[in-house]
């Protein structure tokens, strides 16, 4: 498979004219190839680009965005990123350590500089026991959401999570993605205990806390991070709806309006606030809000499950099934086999046994493998249905 | 890995054969500043028995000696296989007959007509020397004296303990921050790891190596994560993380403030050179963590301060760390450099382990893990005092490593250890360094060793 390296210029000082000479003189392991932001999602979606260089001298919404995509997409792999500057502003380089990323290149000298950098990930990429190609292959079931490649690929981390921070960090991720988040708060601690400094696992671990309702936990580590770099959106958003628990509305405010400075329209932002409306009881304006949502991250989907339950057991089954098909349209990928499963068993308390079948099917299909869960309620639906239906008499 | 060679990798040891030796003194502060040895001789006999002892790399001669002419020079070391190839530069001081009739029919590597000035006498050393590739005469090539290329670079360490987030090993070698090095244990049970951003600290005869233990990769990094806290005896108040910071745009400054408070890290702003190094001199409490200077200009108020630096006893002057744009300089005892642009976990392990290089343990406390820093690298070739090795990441200069090797260890009767005495950057490819060693079992007489080692290659 061809693996590109791509490169991609926020500067917008010319180099789409100027790369293609600029690297006519080396050989390079990877394919390079330049892009602009707006073309960045859709080539990361791709599969086929293993690393990222990001031409930048002050930080960003935009270089914060690229970080993020390369992260989802490709993996939580910093070594595969750097970024080329002359001068960064310490700022800069704060925004790319959120991400663990610290390389940087030189105006100057990165044609050559990248010759070395893209031999040893395509190195790394192409050997497929090494820790860097585990974690393509897991960030690439997680990206898919196919849950049982997604177990798969964690057990070809788990020796390496012992002794390597990526490895502990990527398993946690794939724990996150499945739904486990105890076991991914304590492979989060794991990846944290490896390298004190990879704010990642921190974020992920105060992510987790937040799902598992540590709200005080949560806080403390967000706040601690936000002291290290209060320049992260996703970041204040996470305190913002953590505070919100805590019944701190002006805080919550305060830091979403801080996110809005940071970067109007962010996505993260309308999720946030979706969040809020919901854990203040707000249904209906959040359900509004909702459809201008995608691709919402682990806190709110779960938040989103546990509403549904709620009004599923409270006997307003209908409420909870108009919830699950309004939530399964805006969740991440990985995160929908769940709320496919929550939907079988609203309508299994609906007496609706051939709908929820259908939801059954569907979320094995998004699992992508046998989940025990589902042939439980289905065994369940199946013996109802195979009991001889009672005829009233006289 | 590239067969060119870095420029200025080999210092040179140049033969100067003149009627009085008054006229190489102007050359010797020149020749100093290019790091050639000069060596001096007045007469063809006395010569023949210095060529003998240094094995110079070039032979500059007056064209009529007072006991014969460089033609009997050439002549006579032709007749010795062994320096038969050693270029020699002759200073014809008149186009006379007297002077270039026993020239004829032989092969000078050049000429200079009249009394050139010791500048353009040296500028044409210099250039000779290049065109003979800038290496030794005597240089052979692992290619043609079908020599194995792949080595190892070696130093021995013992594990003292871990100081916070550094771990702490007692070595006879200072580490390269730039390299990367294979931490071999000498207990198979404990897995190997890849050590990187190293630092140093001196307590008297003893050297440390601190190693960020956040940078560390491998399996042996489950046993380094465990490794015991060393009991700490702080050194005046250098507890803090209180650093002085000089950096020439304000703005900047405010900056890293914000950045590396969220780190702990307190920062003390210098405006300029001058203020830095008055700071540092008053600091005799030993109050500074350490010196962080973001530009280091080579002009006059660069120099003054590295003169500052050095006037401070070792004893309490804080470490000094330098961000640089310049990807030849190298880090010394007095100040380590950090190449940029760099990224902040990096700045931060450099600051850390510049806090924590100021503080006192005892090493009884230490746990005596015996490893093997390794480095791989290839043997580009052999000479009269040693050799030239590349490798991936740099080596310190004035370390003694081991070298092992197959056929060296053979030639050298075992003896593999080896002295870097310069180290280069191979130009136009920033990640290949050159480095030339001398053997410690080469010291002696060059020329009875480089025939003993030309008889070995050749059998």
């Amino acid at each position: 498979m061809e693996r590109i390296c791509i490169l991609l210029d926020l500067n917008a000082q010319g180099l789409d004219e100027s790369w293609s000479e600029l690297v006519s003189d080396q050989n390079y392991a990877l394919k390079l190839n330049y892009i602009s932001i707006e073309e960045l999602a859709p080539m990361l979606e791709t599969g086929t680009v293993v690393a990222m260089l990001i031409f930048a001298e002050k930080s960003g919404p935009q270089v914060a965005n690229s970080l993020n995509l390369f992260r989802k997409y490709v993996g939580p792999l910093p070594g595969f990123q750097a970024i080329v500057a002359e001068d960064p502003d310490p700022f800069l380089i704060s925004q790319a350590f959120e991400y663990g990323v610290e390389q940087f290149l030189t105006q100057v000298e990165w044609p050559l500089q990248l010759v070395g950098l893209t031999e040893t990930i395509a190195a790394l990429a192409d050997d497929k026991d090494s820790i860097e190609a585990k974690t393509l292959r897991l960030n690439w079931s997680i990206v898919y959401g196919d849950q049982g490649q997604i177990l798969q690929s964690k057990e070809a981390l788990v020796e390496a999570a012992s002794y390597d921070y990526v490895a502990a960090y990527a398993k946690a991720h794939a724990l996150q993605a499945v739904g486990q988040f105890g076991e991914a708060i304590e492979a989060f601690r794991a990846s944290e205990k490896l390298n004190k400094t990879f704010r990642p696992a921190s974020t992920g671990l105060g992510e987790s806390l937040l799902v598992m309702g540590k709200v005080d936990e949560a806080i403390a580590i967000f706040e601690k991070l936000e002291r290290q770099n209060n320049k992260s959106v996703e970041r204040k958003t996470s305190l913002a709806t953590a505070y919100v628990e805590k019944g701190e509305k002006g805080k919550s405010d305060e830091m979403l309006r801080q996110a809005e400075d940071l970067s109007p329209g962010h996505p993260r932002i309308l999720e946030a606030r979706a969040e809020i409306l919901l854990a203040e009881g707000k249904v209906a304006e959040a359900f509004k809000m909702m459809d201008d949502l995608q691709d919402v991250g682990p806190s709110f989907a779960a938040r989103l499950n546990e509403m549904g339950i709620k009004l599923s057991q409270q006997g307003k089954g209908k409420n909870a099934l108009a919830l699950y098909k309004k939530a399964h349209k805006i969740v991440r990928h990985e995160l929908r086999y769940k709320i496919s499963l929550n939907a079988a068993l609203a309508c299994y308390r609906l007496t609706e046994y051939q709908v929820a079948l259908q939801y059954l099917a569907r979320c094995e299909k998004e699992f992508g493998g046998v989940y025990e869960k589902v042939e439980k309620v289905r065994q369940a639906i199946k013996k109802i249905l195979a009991k001889p239906k009672t005829q009233k008499v006289g | 890995m590239t067969s060119g060679f870095a420029k200025g990798i080999t210092p040179h040891t140049v033969l100067f054969l003149v009627d009085k030796p008054e006229r190489t003194i102007a050359l010797a502060p020149l020749f100093q500043k290019l790091r050639y040895k000069l060596v001096t001789s007045t007469s063809l006999y006395d010569s023949l028995r210095l060529i003998d002892q240094e094995m110079p790399h070039l032979v500059v001669s007056d064209a009529i000696l007072s006991d014969g002419h460089a033609g009997n020079l050439y002549d006579r070391l032709q007749q010795q296989p062994i320096f038969a190839n050693i270029p020699i530069l002759v200073m014809i001081s008149a186009k006379t007959k007297e002077q270039l009739n026993p020239l004829k029919g032989r092969k000078f590597a050049g000429f200079t007509l009249g009394r050139p000035d010791p500048a353009a006498l040296v500028q044409k050393v210099k250039e000779t020397l290049e065109s003979y590739a800038d290496i030794s005469p005597f240089f052979l090539s692992t290619a043609s004296g079908k020599l194995a290329a792949d080595c190892t670079l070696s130093i021995q360490a013992k594990v003292v303990g871990r100081i916070g987030e550094q771990m702490v090993c007692h070595s006879d070698s200072e580490v390269n921050s730039e390299a990367m090095l294979l931490c071999q244990p000498q207990d198979k049970a404990k897995g190997p790891a890849v050590l990187s951003l190293g630092s140093n600290m001196r307590r008297g005869e003893s050297i440390y190596n601190l190693f960020p233990m956040n940078q560390v990769k491998g399996s042996g990094k489950a046993w380094i994560i465990e490794l015991p806290e060393i009991s700490l005896e702080q050194v005046g108040k250098t507890a803090n993380r209180r650093i002085l910071f000089y950096d020439p745009k304000m703005e900047r400054f405010e900056q890293f403030k914000r950045v590396l408070e969220g780190y702990d890290i307190e920062l003390v702003y210098a405006p300029n050179l001058q203020a830095a190094g008055a700071l540092m001199m008053r600091d005799s409490d030993g109050s500074l963590g350490c010196i962080y200077l973001d530009e280091l200009p080579s002009n006059a108020s660069g120099i003054a301060l590295k003169e500052a630096i050095n006037k401070i006893s070792e004893k309490i002057r804080p470490p000094v760390i330098a961000a640089t744009t310049s990807q030849t300089i190298r880090s010394t005892r007095e100040i380590q450099y950090l190449k940029k642009p760099f990224g902040l976990g990096t700045l931060i392990e450099m600051l850390d382990a510049a806090v924590k290089s100021r503080t006192q343990f005892s090493e009884a406390s230490g746990t005596g893990h015996e490893i093997q820093y390794q480095t791989p690298a290839k043997l580009l070739g052999l000479d009269e005092t040693g050799g030239i090795l590349q490798l991936k990441f740099p080596v310190t200069v004035g370390n003694k490593l081991k070298l092992q090797h197959p056929d060296l260890a053979r030639f050298w009767e075992g003896q593999t250890e080896v002295r870097i005495i310069n180290l280069s950057r191979l130009e136009g490819s920033p990640n290949i360094w050159q480095a030339k060693f001398e053997a410690i079992s080469a010291q002696g007489s060059k020329s009875k060793y480089w025939e003993k080692i030309s008889r070995l290659i050749s059998a």
